[in-house]
């Protein structure tokens, strides 16, 4: 009976090295590209259907996505040495990619003999870092404002259009809060999650500067009247209008009702948030919804725009193989098709100026109010260590302002002063 | 005589008091799992419900549905299954091993390796989780049960604890078997390690707990969607950004918890505290 | 041929050893030095052996980094507040039902022990919808009896609070066992002789009860403040190091300066740094418990 125990336990023991394998080994031929990203849902279905297009014309190439890539996979896989040949970058990452050696310059390729013509792309769309470009969007995705067609009837408000400004935005946000018998806020008339997001739009809306420099920084300028007075809005909604809830801060929605909840259960009139949540707004059953430009500040340009890129990666062994897949995706059939051709549930728009002159083009009435956006989408900062910036610095130092009820102009300073000491710094690079 | 029965009296009332108290941290300890039952019979929506109700109306399966759908479900439940399994008998064994070898003998350089194996006690886990990451990778383990099993099947803690237990065993047991002409391996597995079924138990449940309930781990040592855990899978399965989807989240924890309550209430008669405590008794 | 059995039998040991050494060796021993030269250069991913060489030059970096303190100052709060309150509360809960008159010990033990089990993961979310600000239970409860409502994660002030809450609550069965376990060990005796002394509970408990537990104590603050120190789970899922970092740990901070920022070689300093705390704190410990309680 002992000796059973013992050689059921040594087998036990032995069973990883037996089975030891993991995931199924790859065929040597074709050619196998690998493409790794976050995303999951209908923008994964719309790039696998962009990857099936592609390895049917392409026998000798044949590619295949993982999604749900979370940050510490990429980056284990990098390490292992077992790298995607291509995948999906956080923009404000970009310069740790290339610090690291895991993005390539896409220029050779652009403009090498199998190139693409880079003028025909919106330039807001084209990841350019330290005058190289390192990505390639399969769509844009402009930042978009969303309202709740219900509650702006039940008001008698006219529906959010181009033509808002901030104030119109804070104006009907006021009016669109709605208490129950026991005066517990039911209804929000603005919620920002993304504090920075919003501050940055409202910021760039009115012609702001970050720095004197934006790709190699030496000045901070962010904490002027401009920004300030984009600070003072966040607050003013939470504080003064009693419009928006206060920021809880924190990730996951777990400890307040995320935006992304709050809106489709009806808790939000308006939201600030990019394109590509179009489909899970739509799968809603009962929601009626809009959404519009970003409101207007004093210059043309409207909203960040959230950089879901291609990347090519530096150790990559198949760059030419990679490369193809780079540009089909790149050219108008594959652009209009992962828009949908402006369907109801096209999540981002194209990045082709051609593509809104084609036929094919037809954009439902959603799209169509927010396809606008295109002209004008800013970009997000691209600088070394923007990524701790935007998550050490602006958020956390935005939500204390409101939370903790800080004059606007010191909370600036004080986060001017941190980016001195913590961006700016060179000596420990 | 009145003193003696106002004695008992207040003597009832105080232990019926006590006796609350106790109730209270009882009732404190289950009714948040509870909580998570009810929820994830809900729909999503009346999981965001106010006021929040205990039972859920209308009950609902939608939630272990959506969960259970999820492509490879059943394939993260054998890997953890296999991580869990696996990596607790190979480590409660090698510990064991070290820990009779540390307790029932003399031999050169004996303190100190105890003394080394105490020290990597103290080093947190997150110092070497890149040099570790990487030391499998060279041996071509990334991505493998291999890599996800040989890395915790030395576990000092289990050699702390075996060894502490076992020196409180009787030498005699030994001596006698030896006199008998018993073999060293006869020895440790017919005569140590029943003698220390308690303290072997009690390392059975936390190390089985610990595998099961690991994310981090297989986090960095695993690539392939289907080489997941099942615990690593449902972290990510139940929240992508600001969406916390509550009722799915509930349904995917309940059904991760279920194994370990069921390791736990199999071997549970068999942890003894006392092990635990005799780890820091002379 | 005598000499080749006595050889044998001298490898005995050895060979029971093998199996955990060889791996202690390779996968814990030789990643910490390892890790003590990734520490000193700026660590390189992709190709390690182009990392350069910056001896102390992270560790002073720490030294500057606001972060790296707020954490190890939230760290401290968080363990001390957890682990005392925690083996406090399982003291009392402990000496309840080891009394001879409390019935259902088992029972207890069991199902408090049930928190334990899980995943601090499963806890965490679990916690997070109670004290979910918008739809949880305990604003609702808050509400209903006239207390206003609470921020609760979503509140700086109280975020930190509200997590070792949670942990104080999932350790709590353990503590309990370790306690009665202790408490049961106790010679009987002692107890005897203090009823028929006529002592007073409460000062069998102080003064006779107390001071052999000691190393029970000791036992649970070490492993305790250990545990806690290196908590990482419990703030990942419920607050993401927020709100306003007011809940960014150590290891959180570790985690998001690696797998965030990719800074490598920074972040195994801030790893060792940890390190050099629990040191410092376990010695610190064991001199206040006294020699009496060594490991031998």
């Amino acid at each position: 009976m002992k000796r059973l125990i013992t050689i059921a336990v040594v087998l036990f023991v032995a069973t990883p090295f037996l089975f030891g394998g993991g995931a199924d080994e790859r065929a040597a031929q074709p050619i196998s590209v690998r493409g790794d990203t976050w995303s999951s849902g209908p923008e994964l279905e719309s790039i696998r259907a962009t990857v099936d297009r592609f390895n049917e014309r392409n026998p000798g190439i044949q590619v295949s996505v993982e999604g749900q890539v979370s940050g510490e996979k990429l980056l284990a896989s990098f390490a292992a040495g077992d790298p995607p040949d291509f995948y999906y970058l956080f923009t404000p990452q970009l310069p740790q990619h290339v610090r690291e050696g895991m993005a390539h310059p896409l220029d050779a390729f652009i403009s090498g003999p199998d190139g693409i013509a880079i003028e025909g792309f919106i330039d807001a769309a084209i990841l350019r870092y330290q005058e190289q470009i390192y990505g390639l969007p399969s769509g844009i995705y402009p930042q978009l404002l969303y309202f709740n067609k219900d509650m702006f009837d039940a008001a008698g408000i006219a529906y959010p259009d181009e033509s808002w400004t901030w104030d119109d935005l804070a104006t009907a946000a006021a009016e669109l809060v709605r208490e129950d018998e026991t005066g517990r806020i039911v209804q929000y008339g603005f919620q920002a999650d993304e504090h920075n997001r919003v501050w940055y739009s409202h910021f760039i809306g009115h012609n702001g500067r970050l720095f004197d420099d934006e790709t190699r920084p030496r000045e901070v300028l962010f904490n002027d009247a401009t920004g300030v007075a984009a600070a003072t809005f966040l607050k003013d909604l939470v504080k003064t209008l009693g419009a928006s809830p206060p920021p809880a801060g924190g990730h996951g929605g777990t400890a307040v009702l995320g935006f992304r909840d709050a809106f489709p259960q009806g808790r939000v009139a308006m939201i600030m948030d990019g394109s590509w949540q179009v489909p899970s707004f739509n799968q809603v059953s009962g929601f009626r919804f809009g959404a519009t430009l970003v409101p207007r500040g004093s210059t043309e340009v409207r909203g960040w725009h959230a950089l879901s890129i291609w990347a090519m990666s530096a150790p990559g062994r198949n760059k030419d193989a990679t490369w193809e897949y780079l540009k089909f995706n790149s050219d108008l059939d594959a652009a209009l098709r992962f828009s949908d051709f402006g369907g109801n549930n096209a999540f981002c728009l194209p990045m082709l100026w051609a593509a809104y002159d084609d036929p094919r083009w037809q954009p439902s009435d959603l799209v169509r109010t927010f396809q606008g956006a295109a002209s004008f989408v800013g970009q997000e900062a691209v600088f070394e260590d923007a990524g701790k910036w935007y998550w050490n610095i602006m958020r956390p130092g935005l939500q204390e302002m409101i939370i903790l009820d800080q004059d606007p102009q010191s909370s600036m300073d004080a986060m001017a002063r941190k980016t001195r000491e913590e961006i700016l710094q060179e000596w420990y690079r | 005589m009145t003193n003696s029965i106002s004695n008992r009296l207040s003597t009832t009332v105080v232990r019926c008091f006590f006796a609350a108290v106790v109730a209270v941290f009882v009732f404190g300890a289950i009714f948040p799992f509870i909580w998570m039952l009810s929820t994830s019979f809900k729909t999503f929506g009346d999981s965001l419900k106010w006021p929040p109700e205990l039972v859920p109306n209308p009950i609902t399966f939608e939630a272990y549905r959506e969960i259970l759908a999820v492509r490879g479900f059943y394939r993260f439940f054998l890997n953890s299954v296999i991580f869990s399994v696996v990596g607790t008998s190979g480590a409660v064994l090698f510990s064991a091993m070290a820990g009779y070898a540390f307790a029932k003998f003399r031999f050169f350089g004996r303190t100190l390796l105890f003394s080394i194996v105490l020290g990597t006690l103290m080093v947190p886990f997150h110092v070497i989780v890149i040099p570790l990451f990487l030391v499998v990778r060279h041996l071509g383990w990334y991505d493998t049960y291999l890599g996800l099993i040989v890395p915790g099947l030395a576990s000092a803690f289990g050699i702390f604890l075996i060894r502490q237990f076992a020196m409180k065993v009787p030498d005699d047991y030994f001596d006698c078997a030896r006199i008998d002409g018993a073999k060293e391996w006869y020895i440790f597995s017919v005569v140590f390690v029943p003698l220390c079924a308690p303290a072997m138990a009690t390392l059975v449940i936390l190390n089985f707990m610990a595998r099961w309930n690991d994310v981090f781990w297989p986090l960095i040592v695993t690539r392939s969607y289907l080489m997941r855990t099942l615990t690593l899978a449902l972290t990510s399965i139940a929240s992508t950004g600001y969406t916390v989807v509550w009722n799915n989240l509930s349904a995917a924890l309940v059904l991760a918890y279920i194994p370990v309550i069921i390791v736990f209430s199999l071997l549970q008669r068999y942890f003894v505290a006392g092990v635990v405590l005799s780890g820091i008794k002379g | 041929m005598l000499g080749w059995i006595a050889m044998k039998k001298k490898a005995v040991p050895y060979l029971f050893l093998l199996p955990s050494f060889s791996i202690l060796l390779v996968f814990v021993i030789l990643p910490i030095v390892y890790a003590g030269w990734v520490s000193m250069v700026q660590y390189r991913i992709v190709d390690p052996s182009a990392s350069v060489f910056v001896g102390l030059r992270n560790f002073e970096r720490i030294l500057r980094d606001e972060l790296v303190w707020v954490s190890l100052r939230n760290t401290i709060a968080y363990s001390v507040v957890t682990v005392t309150a925690g083996i406090l509360i399982s003291l009392l809960v402990a000496l309840i039902i080891t009394k001879r008159w409390f019935r259902a010990q088992q029972a207890v033990r069991v199902a408090l022990f049930l928190p334990f089990i899980m995943s601090v993961v499963m806890a965490g979310l679990i916690w997070s919808y109670l004290f979910h600000a918008d739809v949880g239970l305990f604003n609702y409860l808050l509400r209903v009896l006239g207390v206003g409502e609470q921020g609760f994660l979503g509140d700086p002030r109280q975020a930190l609070w509200c997590v070792a809450v949670m942990m104080i609550w999932k350790n709590l069965g353990y503590n309990v066992v370790i306690w009665s376990a202790g408490i049961l060990g106790l010679p009987q005796e002692l107890s005897d002789a203090a009823q028929v002394d006529g002592v007073s509970p409460l000062a069998e408990f102080w003064y006779i009860q107390l001071p052999l537990l000691r190393p029970v104590m000791m036992f649970l603050t070490i492993l305790g403040l250990i545990g806690s120190f290196q908590s990482f789970d419990a703030v990942f899922v419920m607050t993401f190091g927020g709100p306003v970092n007011s809940t960014r740990v150590l290891v959180f901070h570790i985690w998001q300066t690696a797998f965030g920022f990719f800074e490598i070689g920074y972040a195994t300093a801030v790893a060792w740094l940890l390190f050099a705390v629990l040191v410092a704190l376990t010695v610190l410990q064991f001199k206040s418990y006294g020699k009496e309680e060594a490991l031998h």
